[in-house]
């Protein structure tokens, strides 16, 4: 019989520790449990290469949250690069090179078209006046954005739309690069959302964590068991308990827990569909939801190298992007592997070494757009991608088969699709859900799928102020 | 009694109705309504006046004097909330007439166009009429102390006054069948030559307000129910033996247990007739007054048969429950109505039969029947004497023969019946012959003529007096109303 | 776009009795608007008693090991309350707290149930029981509604058996006919189901029952007057049932079906949203001086907008237009005095606007 607790945190990734670390400092009771062995969901070290610290999934940040350093005190955590340029690489070996600093940027697109440079000039200009008015609803959690006819504007238009002013093919790929899915509406505004995010008092700035995720998770574990959050590995929530209002959540074994609140870091979908009781949270949500499913994901490759890939000269982020449409692939739709694969590649032991053995490097591949049920099913994709990743990559960087020394890769898993009205709602509208006391405090919960963990602080927070409220017996 | 007179109690109202029946009750709530304290008498021990039901065989009923009454104004029908009181009127059917050789000319009101236009027309007549009257009530009189009398405008339809029900009728596009047919409906349980004129007056005269659910008691106990709710007092059993005068004026009324009533107004919902006969003394009646009276005629013509069958006579459900007109005809009432002027019972007096039981089934056991038979043109004193049991019985089967040419055997199913004439609602309802409509209806006594001319809205030249009785073309209600609504516009 | 029009299994009698050729449609089925007089049918169900064909409304069987726990869900009132031969009065509500519909439900069998209700919903309620693994189903049968104080005698005369409870209903093989006999509706009466193949020999029979007590047929203008003047609100007609499942409005509080809500039923679709809806407004009977309805025109009250009328008609029995409105709460009491934009007299008053008549015992 377990005793009852203020609070359950579904997942021990990012956000469910976040999310349990506030609601603990707030003097709640709090459970959290994770289905796997250890903490850490996708940031956690791969066990597949010796001696490598690092995650599978790219360590590159654009969006952590800068309250977490201070609230947690999260003395460990460090920056070993900050501001990191990216570098689009070309089909015919030349490459462009994005920076945040404008004037640098402008330079180099003068160079190839003076009408791309001053239309960059101007679009970075607007872009990054509306992100800072919307800080507060993106980063602060306001429950209201401001009024702005840019933000009416740019919330129905795609990032593709938006950018066809260029002239370069490329130019217009590899910005919509960091769009995500530059055809769906509302996509414009998610160039906004990057460049309204701060970290190490930049704004829209790239960064590599010191020791990767790994370290990252490390300190937020040590956190939170220092706050007195109670954590449980390998117990699998199957059900959420709840009549009209949250009771608790029931394991895989059958043992049923107890509590007031449950914060959930899965995606909406599973949380209200699989977890939550049938029709918990309305037939036409739940309709809604069922329609909506992700089609693709993001797949990462990690190779481990036993020389260091060279792309250039640069300690950059490299992206693969040639043709704006290739976004628009319907081989997705059609659960196939499409042609043109969207590739971010970066090399984190240059900066940072600890992160590989000593002499051996590391490449961190993010691929995009790869689809989430492919008809002949990931295992068998996962060699097709690793072939395919690296044909690609070896038009830019010589001999890379040869290093490769060993691999690991992660397949697309189910995450919260992109939308507009996503990137357009509140923390408020997207953390809560109709059924009271349930709370989604993961990725779900922001605006655009990315490491932050403001999901997770924010989540608490609305949880906490709920508990309050919600005195009973 | 009378020498009990130590406590002579003396009540102040604002306004004495006299008769509790419809017009008297609606006028009551009329009064009560707008805050002035009225009390109603009436020496029968129920209210209604006509408006009963009356169980006249064990187990089965009906109402004595009519099956409907005249429509009453919308208006006054929403003003006084009586469905509300639990007045549900059922609008009659269909229209049946039947000749003695089977021949039968069915009218569903709303199939038939031309008779669907014809009651349009006359509907819309008796709309304007009654406004008028309401509105002429409302109009305060003026004291005018040098000018001469306006010129008085006309009522709407006083054309008809020129008009026979014969030339009316054919200036419809209908077949000889059809305009007989309309004949009968306009003059059922009345006395009128369809070839005099003015005969069209008839028309206006007050046909289809409704066959209210229970009988015409439903309909009396929701003015009853309007009137208390308004705070009226009503006063039964109690017999009013004269209006009491005073310079010239009504300032109240001597009942005859010796009480007084003092009001400010009174109203006599009697006919104008008895208004002046019987509540005043003789020396005391106004000359304008008699004047007036002596002029004034009475044409009783209503007799009613009322029978308890044992089983419902064979007839199509298509008409089974509207009104079922026996071989009418222009001649066949013109004569009619010359044996009437004789004194003399007609051999074929105009008949109409409705039977009520099949449009309200709570008059009858269950499987069992009442059907009414109104006749027209029934003497109030026959020629050669009063109504003798031996008349009455004559009368009776030979109005049973007819019934039973039109309706094989119905003789064969009487359990049970009554047979009213003139002089039993003279009786029983203290109206002058038993004329109910409380006096002819004819041009010089309709409209602006039909009380006192110059004195519109019911108002009467002495003072304080008004008349609200039964006064035709102005529908169920509306008199009483209308002189509510000068006291009210006098009193201010 | 036309729709299939359907003609009602009662067809070929209702045309013979439908001598002015009026026709209406409603819910895809053909009906008479009325048969003749449209005041006596409108005033028939007050005085002695009136049928009507109403195949035309809308009936769905929920059958399977989840109907309970579907219909916990869908309804505003828990069906684990109703045993088998019972039935209830239920909304069920957007997700955010709309009135979708109002039916009547009731329980067949541990698995099975039954809604009535006068508008479809079959996409809403079919999505939702395809979450629970229930079948939906749509029934065309042949219905009769007999309306008035004599309703109960002619149940009687009929031969239906026992007197059936409001709120009951039961399945009866009736001189060699499959029927069920439901009292469901709000007028003191009954109605009467069989298949569709049935359903001449039933309109006879139940036309003989009821000749004795002067029951007449009624159309569809008239059991729509009957509804008004009851002071039931009915989709189409008084609202917008809500169609978009986040609909926020019409809200149940808005249309005083409140009563149709357990406040200890607590699983039902939109009841956080309808819990905190905003109560600023509430349905109630207006009068109106004169014959002319006024559906949908805005009330004033002293001049200022103080709510809107919905359905509105002229009654016969009252002998005046009325209507059904929703107003603010502060011009909600019986007797407030409101007025129409043209200047027309309307007053507040009590619902019904008539009482149902008391059934005749005796």
């Amino acid at each position: 019989m377990s005793q009852s607790r203020d609070a359950v945190v579904i997942g021990g990734g990012l956000n469910g520790l976040v999310a349990a670390i506030y609601l603990a400092k707030a003097g709640r009771k709090v459970l959290l449990l994770e289905a796997e062995e250890t903490l850490g969901g996708s940031c956690r070290a791969t066990t597949a290469l010796a001696g490598v610290r690092a995650s599978v999934r790219s360590s590159l940040l654009i969006a952590l949250d800068p309250r977490l350093a201070k609230d947690l005190a999260l003395q460990g955590l460090k920056f070993a690069l900050r501001d990191i340029p990216t570098i689009a690489l070309q089909q015919d070996g030349s490459s462009l090179t994005l920076a945040r600093d404008v004037n640098g940027t402008q330079r180099a697109l003068a160079a190839r078209s003076p009408g791309d440079a001053d239309t960059y000039r101007r679009l970075r200009a607007e872009i990054f006046t509306l992100a800072r008015a919307m800080r507060p609803f993106w980063c602060d959690g306001a429950s209201t954005s401001p009024p702005d006819t840019l933000l009416s504007r740019l919330r129905r238009t795609d990032a593709a739309s938006l950018l066809a002013g260029f002239e370069s093919d490329t130019l217009k790929a590899a910005l919509a690069f960091d769009s995500v899915a530059p055809f769906e509406t509302g996509s414009a505004l998610a160039l906004v959302w990057r460049a309204a995010q701060e970290m190490c008092g930049l704004q829209g700035a790239l960064a590599l964590p010191q020791g990767g995720l790994p370290a990252l998770m490390e300190m937020l574990a040590a956190t939170a068991q220092a706050a007195g959050v109670e954590v449980r590995t390998r117990a699998r929530v199957a059900k959420i308990i709840a009549d009209n209002v949250v009771a608790g959540a029931a394991l895989e074994s059958g043992e049923e827990i107890y509590c007031r609140a449950v914060l959930c870091s899965l995606s909406r979908r599973k949380t209200l569909l699989d977890l939550a009781p049938k029709g918990s949270s309305g037939f036409s949500e739940t309709q809604k939801l069922a329609r909506t499913s992700a089609q693709n994901g993001e797949g990462s490759i990690l190779f481990l190298l036993n020389a260091p890939a060279d792309f250039g000269s640069a300690n950059a982020r490299y992206i693969l992007a040639d043709r704006l449409e290739a976004f628009a692939d319907t081989a997705i739709r059609e659960h196939r592997f499409p042609d043109e694969l969207q590739i971010e590649a970066f090399v984190p032991t240059i900066a940072d070494p600890t992160l590989a053995p000593p002499g051996q490097h590391l490449l961190s591949v993010r691929v995009q757009g790869l689809p989430l049920m492919p008809a002949d099913g990931w295992p068998a994709l996962s060699v097709k991608l690793v072939e395919r990743v690296t044909a690609a990559l070896e038009r830019h960087t010589a001999h890379l088969r040869a290093r490769i020394v060993g691999l690991d890769v992660q397949v697309p898993r189910e995450e919260e699709p992109f939308s507009g009205a996503r990137l357009a709602s509140s923390y408020r509208a997207r953390i809560a859900t109709p059924v009271e006391g349930l709370f989604l405090c993961g990725v779900a919960a922001e605006p655009v799928n990315a490491v932050s963990g403001r999901a997770g602080r924010l989540a608490a927070g609305i949880a906490q102020a709920w508990l309050a409220r919600e005195k009973r017996g | 009694m009378w020498d009990n007179r130590a406590e002579r109690v003396t009540v102040r109202y604002d306004a004495a109705i006299i008769g509790a029946g419809a017009n008297g009750l609606a006028a009551a709530a009329t009064l009560g309504r707008a805050g002035l304290k009225v009390i109603v008498l009436d020496r029968a021990t129920v209210c209604g006046g006509r408006a009963i039901t009356r169980e006249f065989d064990p187990g089965f009923r009906a109402s004595p004097f009519a099956d409907e009454l005249a429509p009453v104004p919308a208006e006054i029908f929403r003003d006084l909330d009586l469905a509300r009181h639990g007045a549900i009127l059922v609008p009659m059917p269909s229209s049946l007439a039947l000749w003695p050789d089977r021949r039968h000319e069915v009218l569903h009101w709303s199939a038939s166009a031309a008779f669907s236009r014809l009651r349009t027309v006359v509907r819309s007549r008796e709309k304007e009429i009654r406004a008028r009257a309401l509105a002429d009530a409302a109009h305060a009189i003026e004291r005018r102390w040098f000018a001469s009398a306006p010129e008085p405008t006309l009522w709407p339809s006083e054309d008809w006054s020129d008009l026979s029900l014969i030339s009316f009728a054919g200036d419809w596009h209908l077949g000889e069948d059809a305009r007989a047919h309309i004949l009968a409906a306009a003059l059922t349980g009345r006395v009128a030559d369809p070839f005099a004129t003015g005969s069209a007056l008839h028309l206006l005269a007050g046909h289809g307000g409704g066959m209210p659910i229970g009988g015409l008691a439903t309909f009396g106990g929701a003015l009853e129910a309007a009137a208390r709710a308004a705070g009226a007092e009503i006063s039964l059993g109690l017999e009013v033996a004269d209006i009491h005068l005073r310079g010239g004026r009504a300032i109240g009324l001597h009942l005859a247990d010796g009480r007084e009533i003092d009001a400010l107004a009174v109203i006599s919902t009697l006919d104008l007739r008895r208004t002046f006969f019987s509540l005043f003394a003789w020396k005391d009646i106004p000359k304008v007054a008699e004047q007036r009276v002596s002029r004034y005629r009475n044409a009783a013509g209503r007799a009613r048969l009322l029978l308890a069958l044992d089983r419902p006579p064979a007839l199509d459900p298509d008409f089974a429950q509207g009104q079922i007109h026996i071989a009418p005809g222009a001649a066949a009432l013109a004569k009619a109505h010359d044996a009437w002027r004789c004194n003399v019972v007609p051999d074929e007096p105009p008949l109409t039969l409705r039977l009520v039981s099949a449009s309200d089934p709570r008059l009858a056991p269950v499987g069992k029947a009442v059907l009414t038979a109104t006749l027209g043109c029934i003497p109030h004193t026959v020629f050669d004497g009063a109504w003798t049991n031996e008349k009455r019985t004559a009368l009776r089967d030979r109005t049973l023969a007819r019934i039973e040419m039109a309706l094989p055997g119905v003789s064969a199913s009487v359990l049970g019946s009554e047979l009213i004439v003139p002089p039993d609602i003279e009786e029983q309802l203290g109206i002058t012959d038993g004329d109910l409509d409380g006096g002819e209806i004819a041009p010089d006594q309709m409209f602006a003529l039909r009380g006192f001319e110059d004195h519109p809205g019911g108002r009467t030249p002495i003072g304080g007096l008004y008349l609200g009785g039964v006064s035709p073309a102005f529908g169920t209600c509306a008199a009483g109303v209308a002189a509510a609504r000068a006291i009210m516009a006098d009193l201010t | 776009m036309t729709m299939l029009v359907r003609a009602t299994p009662f067809h070929s009698r209702v045309a013979a009795a439908n001598r002015l050729n009026a026709w209406v449609n409603r819910n895809d089925h053909t009906l008479a608007a009325h048969y003749g007089d449209v005041n006596a049918e409108a005033i028939a169900p007050h005085a002695t008693a009136a049928m009507a064909d109403i195949s035309w409304r809308w009936r769905v069987t929920i059958e399977g090991a989840g109907s309970e726990e579907f219909l916990t869900r869908l309804l505003t009132r828990n069906p684990a309350k109703l045993s088998p031969g019972q039935a209830f009065k239920a909304l069920w509500l957007s997700d955010r707290g709309a009135v979708r519909g109002a039916g009547a439900i009731a329980r067949f069998g541990r698995e099975s149930f039954q809604i009535v209700a006068t508008q479809s919903d079959f996409d809403w309620i079919a999505r939702g029981a395809a979450l629970f693994d229930v079948r939906v189903r749509e029934i065309e049968e042949g219905g009769l509604a007999i309306v008035g104080p004599y309703a109960a005698k002619i149940f009687e005369a009929a031969g239906f058996g026992d007197p059936l409870e409001a709120l009951k209903f039961r399945k009866l093989f009736w001189r060699g006919l499959d029927i069920t006999l439901s009292r469901f509706g709000e007028h003191a009466g009954f109605e009467v189901w069989c298949k569709p193949d049935d359903a001449l020999i039933l309109w006879g029979r139940l036309l003989k029952a009821g000749e004795p007590f002067a029951m007449k047929l009624a159309g569809l203008h008239a059991m729509d007057l009957l509804d008004l003047v009851a002071g039931v609100p009915r989709p189409e007609r008084d609202y917008e049932a809500a169609r978009d499942g986040f609909a926020t409005a019409p809200t149940p509080f808005e249309l005083k079906l409140e009563s149709l809500i357990d406040d200890d039923h607590l699983l039902f679709n939109g009841r956080a949203a309808s819990l905190s809806a905003p109560r600023t407004r509430t349905r109630v009977g207006i009068e109106l001086d004169g014959d002319k309805p006024a559906p949908h025109a805005p009330l004033l009250h002293n001049g200022q907008r103080a709510g809107r009328t919905m359905g509105s008609l002229y009654s016969p029995a009252l002998q005046r237009a009325i209507a059904l409105a929703t107003v603010d709460l502060s011009s909600a009491k019986p007797g407030t005095r409101l007025t129409l934009p043209d200047g027309t007299a309307a007053k507040v008053v009590d619902l019904p606007f008539l009482p149902v008549p008391d059934p005749i015992a005796e």
